[in-house]
């Protein structure tokens, strides 16, 4: 078990003669899935990202939904893998404590061309075998009272519902970390190189790492490592989304994942619960020529516009924050899960849109069998399937807490008002793996800064935290690694 | 009598000490932090004090001189102790560094304060880079933690904690390029404007909000705009190339264990109803301070809590007839929001106007009768207003009555 960061660890020299069987570039939900599902067999695998912690890009700002399966056009490998996806995290959620909710869906229809396609998605749903029924006015607003009472019928999709998709990277990684697999971070891939005796050099920003297979999982990267493999006929395109978050005194509006019926641009704008409480919805759907992940006042104000046709509610009322998702949309309208047409041994995972997070385990299955194509895979006699994060005293019986609290008395010391996370938890995130090592990395795991006040209280004291359990100066602690700094020093010993 | 008081800021230290002189056999002051005092020691300016101990003090003064209060009337004080769940029994659960505690006590009087507005709970279009805080982190970093918070300062907000923030920046080096305010008239004190702005030369901006927060990893700049009929006016963005983004975009009464005792949460002050004593709808459960809603003075926040404390003793929860007192036209927040009559001391009330009014006149209103009336010169909706009602005004309210509270301009 071993977690590197190419920035600090040194890895020049180590990284020169580092050979691994496998190597996943890109810690988002795909990149994680694949690692965890590779680390079962006995082989040298190897999960890198750029970014300073786990969980991508695309998978740590979207909807954090697990679709049905009605949606995909049949036969393609986006509704074959989104139906496997479905009933693997039936599993995964179980084995890896991953917080789910099957809440079921509805997707309401207003008018007769939304009924024409809720239509559609129901012969969808029967033709790929997923559950489906179709819903009228008065079955839905008995489901759902809240929503628009202009609803005329709803397509109701009951295995399909809401997970916790930063939670879901972080065990998967954590799996595969336990049973054997090796993480860097801060690494960027430059180019990829195939060598005379058949291995491929990774070329990185920390030096060259070699492997007989490559994954690529780079989410709206994909594209551009292909490209540096001369692979050039495939190319991404970032679709925004943006989102508001909402107080959890409103997380009960509704019951189901609320959608509208679809258009060609995507599902629309969602009313969702998320599996923390809070009320979520969004996302707009911004085709960009650039990565660009500012909200922006017309998007926002197109949510709540959205938001408020599907479920009429002051939403911005108890808004606590807002934030933009790019989507990957590939430039063939289906996932690309397929060997690569110029490198042997690469193996591309590319143009991963929605429902992306809901069929990752399905397409890590899928990226098995292609490596099964290259190397010999050899079950681990050994595999450990099960992932638990460390406790969360929320929700622990109170004399578990009691217990907890007794070895060590900072899990009674309550750092985060809002979401209740006690200094005990963060100090256990901070020594986890994969680990916290910043704000935004302890958000994701335990929750703190994620409450009604936005860290207004806690964020100077897990600045202290930090400072202290990762001896960092002041002016090291950051929101998200780089120079996300969150203050500039300590004005009375001067080291700023 | 058990009487427990979640929170040792000002008001939780004033409504302890207050209930232990009223004769309460025991006092606990549960504290989540490791200190009593609240928000006062991060309020080292001076200004508190003048109303309730006649003399002027800074933050950490005013905390000191309470803190002695507390120590010296043998109230007990929990530290590092947090309630994380309140019944509507009055039952507490409590968090420590000992272990999960349960008590019961007769009396629970909430002294919970108050949280800042988050940037998304306006919704302040952007990139999410570090480097924006709230008014009140930014000051408890400075002035607690002695953190260099930042170099190039933009303050959006001109509520007083705002004002004070932008100061206490250019203090330890900062230059605060300008503070925004949406509304065309100055939110804190007047004298807060000019000691902490016009004397440090820094720009207010009236009718301007910030647009957008640009940065990937720290804050790069900001954007700010004219502002006209809550719209923002085109052509007038200028861009601010800061590295910190301060917000003072309002206070919210800590409501979540108000809300846990199944008290009703109203929408303008963001907490539950009280009467004169502070006393909710719930026999024996009070809510002072900043928790029942923001006020504009610690003087009025220790003020408030200690009519509370003795009151917990003396009346051991029983209530009396009430009347319903509503904001009108004109009027933003009224504080109490109930009337328990006949009384022996005859109340007042509390209100914040909507905006400034130079000259006009309160009215207390049942339907279309005057209760009572009294004239006001210089409302400021940065002020609480004091309207304390005459013997036969309160001996003319009726039980069950709903009153409204209006302003208005001659």
């Amino acid at each position: 078990m071993e977690t590197s960061s190419g920035k600090s660890s040194g890895m020049g020299p180590v990284a020169h003669t580092a050979v691994y069987d496998v190597i996943i570039i890109g810690a988002g939900i795909v990149g994680a899935a694949a690692f965890r599902e590779l680390c079962k067999y006995d082989l040298r695998v190897l999960l890198l990202d750029s970014l300073h912690d786990v969980g991508g890009d695309a998978s740590r700002a979207n909807s954090a939904i697990l679709h049905g399966g009605f949606d995909p056009q049949p036969g393609t490998l986006m509704s074959d893998l989104n139906k496997e996806g479905v009933q693997l995290w039936f599993q995964w959620t179980q084995e890896l404590s991953i917080d789910v909710e099957w809440t079921g869906s509805l997707v309401l229809a207003f008018n007769d061309a939304d009924i024409a396609e809720i239509t559609r998605l129901y012969h969808n749903g029967k033709k790929v075998r997923v559950p489906v029924k179709f819903l009228g006015r008065d079955e839905t607003l008995r489901r759902e009272p809240v929503v628009n009472p202009e609803v005329r019928a709803s397509l109701y999709a009951p295995v399909s519902g809401i997970i916790d998709p930063f939670q879901a990277v972080v065990a998967l990684v954590g799996s595969g970390l336990k049973n054997g697999g090796k993480l860097m971070l801060d690494t960027e891939v430059t180019h990829l190189v195939k060598l005379p005796d058949g291995y491929i050099a990774v070329q990185t920003n920390h030096g060259e790492l070699r492997t007989k297979v490559v994954i690529n999982a780079a989410g709206l990267n994909a594209a551009h490592i292909m490209r540096t493999a001369g692979e050039d006929w495939f190319s991404i395109h970032p679709r925004r989304g943006q989102y508001f978050i909402l107080d959890k005194n409103v997380g009960n509006l509704v019951r189901h994942v609320i959608f509208r019926a679809p258009t060609p641009k995507g599902k629309g704008v969602l009313v969702s619960r998320t599996t923390h409480g809070n009320l979520l919805i969004g996302p707009t759907a911004e085709d960009l020529t650039e990565p660009d992940r500012r909200t922006t006042a017309e998007g926002l104000a197109e949510v709540l516009q959205g938001a408020k046709y599907l479920v009429p509610f002051p939403y911005e009322r108890h808004a606590i924050a807002q934030y933009a998702g790019l989507r990957a949309i590939g430039s063939v309208d289906d996932f690309v899960v397929q060997h690569s047409k110029v490198m042997e041994g690469l193996i591309n995972a590319a143009g991963i849109k929605s429902p992306g997070l809901t069929a990752a385990p399905g397409i890590a299955h899928r990226l098995i069998e292609l490596v099964t194509d290259l190397l010999t895979l050899e079950e681990k006699r050994d595999f450990d399937p099960y992932f638990e994060f460390p406790p969360i005293l929320r929700e622990l019986p109170y004399v578990d807490r009691e217990r907890l609290i007794k070895e060590d008395p900072t899990y009674g010391h309550m750092v985060c008002r809002c979401e209740l996370v006690t200094e005990g938890e963060i100090k256990s995130v901070l020594r986890m793996q994969p680990a916290a090592t910043d704000l935004d990395s302890i958000k994701r795991r335990v929750r703190a800064t994620a409450g009604r006040c936005q860290g207004g209280f806690c964020t100077p004291r897990i600045i202290d935290i930090l400072s202290r359990e990762l001896n960092l100066s002041y002016d090291q602690v950051t929101k998200f690694g780089r120079n996300s700094k969150l203050v500039y020093g300590d004005n009375r010993r001067g080291d700023a | 009598m058990f009487v427990a008081v979640v929170g040792g800021g000002p008001a939780g230290m004033a409504a302890a000490v207050s209930a232990k002189r009223a004769g309460a056999d025991r006092v606990v002051i549960i504290e989540r932090a490791e200190r009593l005092g609240g928000v006062l020691p991060q309020c080292i300016h001076s200004g508190f004090g003048v109303n309730y101990y006649g003399e002027d003090l800074t933050g950490p003064e005013f905390a000191e001189r309470l803190r002695a209060d507390v120590k010296a009337s043998s109230v007990e004080v929990w530290l590092n102790a947090m309630v994380i769940e309140a019944r509507p029994d009055k039952t507490l659960i409590i968090s420590t560094p000992h272990g999960i505690s349960f008590v019961k006590p007769d009396a629970v009087i909430f002294a919970v304060g108050a949280r800042e507005r988050p940037r998304g709970a306006i919704a302040i279009p952007g990139a999410r880079p570090a480097g924006v805080y709230t008014a009140g982190t930014a000051q408890y970093m400075i002035n607690i933690q002695g953190f260099e918070v930042g170099k190039e300062v933009f303050v959006l907000g001109s509520g007083d904690i705002g004002l004070i923030t932008a100061r206490r920046m250019a203090l330890e080096g900062a230059k605060v390029h300008g503070v925004a305010e949406l509304m065309p008239f100055p939110g804190g004190l007047a004298r807060n404007v000019q000691q902490c702005l016009k004397d440090f030369n820094i720009p207010l901006l009236l009718s301007h909000t910030v647009t957008e927060v640009l940065g990937s990893e720290r804050v790069e700049a900001v954007k700010v705009a004219q502002v006209e009929n809550g719209k923002t006016v085109p052509g007038t963005e200028k861009v601010f190339p800061v590295d910190t983004l301060v917000l003072s975009v309002g206070l919210l009464p800590e409501a979540e264990l108000i809300r846990q005792m199944g008290l009703p949460i109203l929408p303008y002050t963001g907490s539950a109803a009280v009467d004169q004593f502070f006393q909710t709808d719930l026999p024996g459960v009070y809510v002072v301070g900043n928790g029942v809603g923001i006020w504009d003075l610690v003087d009025n926040v220790a003020m408030s809590a200690s009519v509370a404390g003795s009151h917990a003793v003396k009346y051991e929860g029983r209530s009396s007839d009430l009347a319903e007192v509503l904001p009108g036209v004109g009027v933003r927040v009224v504080i109490p929001q109930r009337l328990s009559l006949g009384e022996s001391d005859v109340p007042r009330i509390w209100f914040r106007v909507a905006c400034p009014i130079p000259v006009g006149v309160a009215l207390l209103t049942r339907g279309e009768e005057v209760i009572a009336r009294k004239g006001f010169a210089g409302l400021k909706p940065a002020e609480m207003a004091e309207f304390p009602l005459k013997e036969e005004q309160y001996r003319a309210i009726r039980p069950g009555d709903k009153l409204h509270l209006r302003v208005q301009q001659p």
